[in-house]
Parts: structure tokens; C-alpha cells; sequence
């Protein structure tokens, strides 16, 4: 695939993400991928359980993709996340602040699927090793 | 320049920010260098301001690239950064712990010098939520 072809599919991942189509986002994952996150890999599996508990906590998120840098079977991509923080979420209780994160990633294309991801979650994870907020479980 | 060259510039970049090179950093940076955080935009000023802060922090910090995602004058850069907390952060006192932190982020390269720069490494999630004090 072109990295025309490969941007235009990342695009539409996503934006079946925002309107909570999960099945359909779910089509557009290879059976083997992954997300690599600081913390540890996170598989298919474990994105399944956890996308239902990130939509009860901000049940209006919405995503934006800002920017795409693309080369070979690659996509990086730069995107802002809106909610309201509406159920608990990492164990803190609903707030009902709004929230804004930007996330950037790198995503691996293979045979038109998203075979596997490399991204940052705005920080959180070194305010967790500063003791700042309690780390996940 | 090719996505060759301004891979190898990122590249050498980020040499110059380990040895602590920061004049021959600095002259890498664009005058109208401006890095997009999400908590507002950083000038070349006060990068160069906030460079010593950051280094009397995090004094031992290393930078390593994982990956690099190039098109057109854009470099998407996936680096680890590994540190000590000894010096006060964003208000956080020294707290001695080990930092680990793998960032994605995309740099726009105009000549052989970073013009733009969009990095997410930000407390901000935490601050909505109220677990950390606002500044």
C-alpha cells in the first residue's frame, strides 16, 4: 500500500473510533497487534476489555487527528482526544472536567490492516514514577 | 533536504542535547523555532530558559531514538528518555526516582535547521482530573 493508501486508513480507523463503532474498529486491527506502551505491551485482548471501561469514563470523547508523517509501512500520527470525564477512570472517581489530551503515536501497517502501535499518553506515565498519582495497578 | 538528511539532522540533534552541547543545539533551532505543547506554544527564548532548569532536574538525562517515521519536511521521532529526578520540576521538589519515558513526536525541518516541533509530554490529563495542583 501506498503511504497515501495507509494515511486514508488510519483516518478512517479512527474515526470509527470517535463514533464508537468498535466492531468496525476492531476490522481494521491485525490479529496480532499490539500496543507498545512504556508500561508494557497491551494486546488485542486487553484492548477490548479496556476500551468499554475508557468509553464509561469519557462516554463523549472525541478524536482528532491533527497530523500525519508517513514513510514505508508506517504512519506517525498526532491526535487530540476530547471528553468529560464522566465515570471512573484509573481509579479516580468521575470529576466531570473536561479533558483534553494529545497523543502522538507511531502505527505499522501490514497487508492493509494496523499491525502495531508505539505512542505516548500525554506524560501520565512520569507523573505516575514521580509519585505524583498513584500508579495503575 | 531529502528525508535522509533530516533524519541524520534529528539524529545529530538529539547527539548534541546528550553531551549537553547547547550552543551548538541551539544553533540548529530555526530563529522563528517554536515547540507546540499542549499546554501553549514555547518559543526559542524560552527554551533556552527552560533548558536549565530541565538539565538542573533531570542532570544525567539520555536520550535514545527508537524510531523514525519521515515525509516531506517532517521527521516523526519515537525516542526513550531516561532520567534521575534531582532537581525541582514543575514545582515537584527532587524526589531522587528513576524516569523512563518513551515520546513520540514530529518535527518540521526547514533548511538544515528544526523549525516546528509537536511533543505531548505534559501533565495536563492529570491536572483536569484534579490529581495535581494547575500551576
Amino acid at each position: 500500500m501506498s503511504i497515501k493508501e495507509n494515511k486514508a486508513l488510519v483516518r478512517r480507523a479512527y474515526k470509527l473510533s470517535t463514533l464508537k463503532d468498535m466492531d468496525a474498529f476492531f476490522e481494521f486491527l491485525a490479529p496480532g497487534y499490539v500496543e507498545h506502551f512504556p508500561t508494557g505491551d497491551i494486546s488485542m485482548k486487553q484492548l477490548k476489555q479496556g476500551i468499554p471501561e475508557f468509553f464509561t469514563a469519557f462516554p463523549d470523547i472525541h478524536i482528532t487527528i491533527e497530523d500525519m508523517v508517513a514513510e514505508g509501512d508506517k504512519v506517525a500520527v498526532l491526535m487530540t482526544s476530547r471528553g468529560t470525564h464522566k465515570g471512573e477512570y484509573m481509579g479516580i472517581p468521575p470529576t466531570g472536567n473536561r479533558i483534553e489530551m494529545r497523543n502522538t503515536c507511531i502505527i505499522r501497517i501490514a497487508n492493509g490492516k494496523l499491525a502495531e502501535w508505539w505512542g505516548t499518553l500525554d506524560g501520565l506515565r512520569m507523573m505516575q514514577q514521580l509519585g505524583v498519582i498513584p500508579s495503575n495497578k | 533536504m531529502s528525508i535522509k538528511e533530516n533524519k541524520a539532522l534529528v539524529r545529530h540533534v538529539v547527539k548534541l542535547w546528550n553531551r549537553r552541547d547547547m550552543d551548538a543545539f541551539f544553533e540548529l533551532l530555526a530563529p522563528e523555532y517554536v515547540e507546540h505543547l499542549p499546554t501553549g506554544d514555547v518559543s526559542l527564548e524560552q527554551l533556552k530558559q527552560y533548558a536549565h532548569t530541565f538539565f538542573a532536574a533531570f542532570p544525567d538525562i539520555s536520550i535514545t531514538i527508537n524510531d523514525m517515521v519521515a515525509e516531506g519536511d517532517k521527521v516523526a521521532v519515537l525516542v526513550n528518555w531516561k532520567a534521575t529526578h534531582q532537581g525541582e520540576y514543575m514545582g515537584i521538589p527532587p524526589t531522587g526516582k528513576k524516569i523512563d519515558i518513551t515520546v513520540a513526536m514530529i518535527i518540521k525541518i526547514i533548511g538544515d535547521r528544526w523549525v516546528e516541533f509537536w511533543n505531548v509530554t505534559n501533565i495536563r490529563l492529570a491536572q483536569q482530573l484534579g490529581v495535581i495542583p494547575k500551576q
